[in-house]
């Protein structure tokens, strides 16, 4: 967003505004949500960690410490960014969290076939959600340890 | 008389009307020498007449010598006998005029007969010569012997009626002919016996002229005959030595020349040996002879005429008196033994008959039955030309038997070589069965036949030849081919059939994918924004609560159970859909486990009920275990809700393992259900109860039962308000209990 960030602790990846706000909002209630970078479709997340559009030319790249993305998203969808990331030497150590409404098996296992850290549906009800990416939130940022 | 075997070229039962065998040929010759010799004789006589020539008129020199009235009427019979001799060959005018000439010998015969008895002068015997008055033998000058003008009266007649027949089928001709041949005979026979005494007054020429030719119109017309075919006549004559069928006339006639004969010889051996014989020596015989050959009639004739012979001959004196005692005792003894043989011969040849009518009637019924077969039959010879065939092979052909006995069996078929093939294998192996051929008509149609086949034999077991038997087989051909033709239409109805239910699959499994997808997306789609109500719904709880009244509490929170309810239902509908589409994972599964892990889901449900639940040892199936645990956590869930309310509730899980598939079911006892709408309990959205009782979706029991049915399972339900419920579903185990 813009170039003063240094240090970034969640890039969320969600073209739905309510959820977004409602994980954003889950998030803040534990403090989590200090160093967060929202983007709105898939090619643009790219564009974001890659440098590349209009992104192009900002300095040295940041490191995530988590990447929390949804699988529906316009323009490039979630498994085409997870794919992506994780194929590429300087992104495949990021975590990257895949948040879903879908309940699908075979999208379970696609994830975990291109090697998603973490996979979650959301839950229907706030308080579940809530509880869910807080928990989440908290793992990834407070307990994990990355390289 | 051997039976005459059915010859193979020539079979018995040949058409009623004979075709003219060649024995009539045969006799028509004699028929035309003998009217050839009567004329030649007249005319040389006469040429005696006119030229003077003595030896001429006598025959022999010093002998009686032939009158031109006798001379003359010798040509004119001769003429007219040879003018219808042909019984086929006549124009009126042939007969008339032949009717004139012999009518004419008739008269002059009559006129001579006539000047004779009544010592008339008719001016008739020098109207031609005249003859010396003292000639040897003659009565008068120029008058001919009675005995010849008498033969003339009854030949001509003859000659003139020589086609009459009475209506019991007697030829007088013949009767005539046959009396004039006797007379002849006697004339002749008197004449060789004792040439120089001119007993009868007839000179040698006519005497012989006169025999012959009544002879010859006795043969003249045959056909008055003793019984059987003229076929056989001659050959019976020849080769047998018997000639009981010959014509009636000459077997008389053969009677009465076989004495005559018998009585010369006697003379003339007495008279060049200088012997006395014995009576009856040859006489015996001869008659003997014309018994056995002619039958009792002839026999019996022949016996009296020996008889007459030999007391006019031979006795002494000679004459018709008989004086001594030992000829009486010859005649006494010779009668009766000459009219038995007759008799006994006559009554051989009565069975011979009969034996030969009755194999005649076996052989005809035989060939009838051959005849009337349907089937073409035809005989082969070792060179494969056909020997006989029956009506049917003609009518399969198109060709008269007359015309194909005696061609090449094989050339009547499609396929020669094939024919060929098949009476080799016969003559080869003796038989051939169900052989398949197929016949050729003269018009081109061609009859599809399966030949049998086997060898025929003589009675001394040589082989003959082939008999074949066809059977037409063009209808069970026919059918055949029907028959497979419909085969084939159904094969490719079925084809065809197939091919559209597989056009139809591929669009109900093209459609099947849309639903899935349509599926997924509203799995994905409506959840998010339901999150957004539930969501927005709870901030505003939280951080607007003070500017809430409680009754906007309330109703922010039944906001929240819709939502919560409208989440669970799209969970159903995609497990339900999910159940439907996916392909299970058949394995082997311990029910034992699944219904554990099914239990603890449904721990929040159990805690705070009084609901028991009892889970004895379950058999083990097959199936794909998420799916039966999720069928497990619908069944109980059920069932526990709906015992909850009463007190003391058990759920009681239990199988029944049987050849092919395991029964479980879960019993319980709680509000139960009315039997009348179990038809109801495993559709979709399908409840029994009302919302506010029993919270739920109405689509658990259909997801069980698209799990059940999946693997080709069943699931059945009984119930009764008030009493509780069994939901049972059977899986298969393949095959072990």
């Amino acid at each position: 967003m813009n170039e003063s960030i240094k240090e970034l602790d969640i890039l969320l990846v969600e073209d739905n505004a309510t959820d977004a706000e409602l994980c954003m909002r889950a998030l803040k209630k534990h403090n989590l949500a200090n160093n967060l970078v929202w983007m709105k479709d898939g090619a643009e997340a790219l564009d974001f960690i890659f440098r590349t559009g209009p992104y192009a030319g900002t300095p040295n790249g940041v490191k995530p410490r988590v990447i929390l993305l949804d699988l529906r998203l316009p323009k490039v969808d979630g498994i085409e960014v997870l794919r992506r990331l994780k194929s590429d030497e300087r992104t495949r150590e990021i975590p990257i969290a895949v948040l879903t409404s879908s309940k699908e098996d075979r999208d379970l296992k696609e994830c975990y076939r291109l090697g998603v850290n973490s996979y979650i549906a959301k839950p229907v009800e706030f308080d579940q959600f809530a509880d869910t990416i807080a928990k989440l939130g908290l793992y990834w940022l407070v307990i994990n340890r990355v390289p | 008389m051997g039976s005459v075997p059915a010859s193979r070229a020539e079979p018995v039962a040949a058409s009623p009307v004979a075709p003219p065998a060649p024995s009539v040929r045969q006799w028509s010759s004699f028929v035309s020498l003998g009217a050839a010799l009567s004329a030649g004789v007249g005319l040389v006589c006469l040429a005696g007449w006119v030229f003077d020539i003595p030896v001429l008129k006598s025959g022999l020199p010093g002998l009686v010598q032939i009158k031109a009235n006798t001379a003359v009427c010798l040509i004119l019979l001769g003429i007219a006998l040879w003018l219808r001799k042909s019984e086929t060959k006549q124009t009126r005018g042939r007969i008339l005029v032949a009717q004139a000439l012999a009518g004419l010998a008739a008269v002059i015969g009559l006129a001579s007969f006539g000047e004779y008895l009544f010592g008339w002068n008719l001016g008739i015997d020098q109207f031609l010569f005249v003859e010396n008055p003292r000639a040897i033998g003659a009565i008068r000058p120029g008058l001919m012997a009675p005995i010849n003008a008498i033969n003339f009266v009854l030949l001509g007649l003859a000659v003139i009626f020589l086609d009459r027949t009475t209506r019991r089928q007697f030829w007088p001709s013949q009767l005539l002919s046959f009396i004039a041949a006797l007379l002849a005979l006697f004339n002749l026979l008197d004449f060789t016996l004792a040439p120089r005494e001119y007993h009868t007054h007839t000179s040698l020429p006519a005497a012989a002229a006169l025999a012959i030719f009544s002879l010859a119109l006795i043969c003249a017309r045959p056909q008055w005959s003793y019984g059987g075919s003229q076929g056989t006549v001659m050959r019976r004559w020849f080769f047998e030595g018997f000639a009981a069928e010959l014509p009636q006339p000459l077997r008389y006639g053969g009677a009465v020349l076989l004495v005559a004969v018998a009585t010369i010889l006697r003379h003339l051996v007495e008279k060049s040996f200088r012997v006395t014989l014995a009576t009856f020596i040859t006489l015996f015989p001869a008659t003997f002879l014309a018994a056995v050959m002619g039958g009792m009639g002839p026999g019996i004739m022949a016996t009296f005429l020996s008889g007459l012979a030999a007391a006019y001959f031979f006795f002494d004196p000679p004459g018709i008196t008989v004086e001594k005692l030992g000829d009486v005792i010859d005649l006494a003894i010779f009668l009766p033994i000459g009219v038995g043989m007759s008799v006994f011969a006559e009554s051989r040849e009565r069975a011979r008959r009969r034996s030969e009518e009755t194999l005649r009637t076996a052989s005809r019924y035989s060939r009838s039955l051959i005849e009337a077969s349907l089937d073409p039959l035809v005989t082969i010879d070792p060179e494969g030309k056909i020997t006989d065939v029956n009506k049917a092979t003609e009518e399969a052909t198109g060709i008269r038997r007359s015309e194909l006995v005696g061609t090449d069996f094989a050339s009547y078929f499609t396929e020669p070589e094939n024919a060929r093939a098949s009476y080799r294998r016969v003559f080869d192996q003796g038989q051939v069965i169900d052989y398949a051929l197929a016949i050729r008509h003269v018009s081109g149609k061609i009859t599809d036949v399966l030949y049998n086949a086997s060898l025929y034999r003589d009675e001394n077991g040589s082989v003959t030849g082939v008999f074949a038997a066809a059977r037409d087989v063009t209808e069970r051909k026919r059918v055949e081919q029907e028959l497979a033709a419909y085969r084939q239409h159904l094969e490719e109805m079925v084809v065809q059939r197939t091919g559209e239910l597989q056009t139809t699959n591929t669009r109900l499994e093209g459609a099947n994918a849309e639903l899935e997808t349509f599926a997924y997306s509203v799995s994905h789609d409506l959840r998010t924004p339901l999150r957004a109500v539930d969501g927005f719904s709870r901030i505003l709880i939280e951080d607007y609560a003070p500017k809430l009244d409680a009754e906007g509490q309330r109703i922010v929170n039944v906001i929240r159970e819709a939502t919560k309810k409208m989440a669970q239902m799209i969970d159903d509908i995609l497990a339900f859909s999910r159940a439907g589409r996916m392909e299970p994972s058949i394995r082997s599964i311990d029910m034992n486990e699944l219904v554990r892990e099914a239990l603890r889901t449904l721990e929040p449900a159990l805690a705070g009920s009084n609901v028991k639940v009892q889970i004895p040892p379950l058999p083990g199936s097959e199936g794909d275990a998420p799916m039966i645990q999720r069928l497990w956590t619908n069944l109980l869930d059920n069932a526990i809700k709906f015992t909850r309310p009463k007190p003391g509730g058990v759920v009681e899980v239990g199988a029944q393992a049987g050849d092919h598939e395991t029964i479980y079911y879960v019993k319980d006892n709680g509000v139960g259900f009315d039997m009348q709408y179990v038809g109801k309990l495993f559709g979709v959205f399908q409840r029994l109860h009302g919302q506010n009782e029993f919270p739920g979706t109405g689509i658990g029991l259909a997801i069980v039962k698209r799990i059940v049915a999946r693997p080709g399972g069943r699931v059945w339900a009984e119930g009764r308000v008030g009493q509780g419920a069994t939901i049972s579903f059977a899986l298969p185990n393949g095959g072990k209990s």
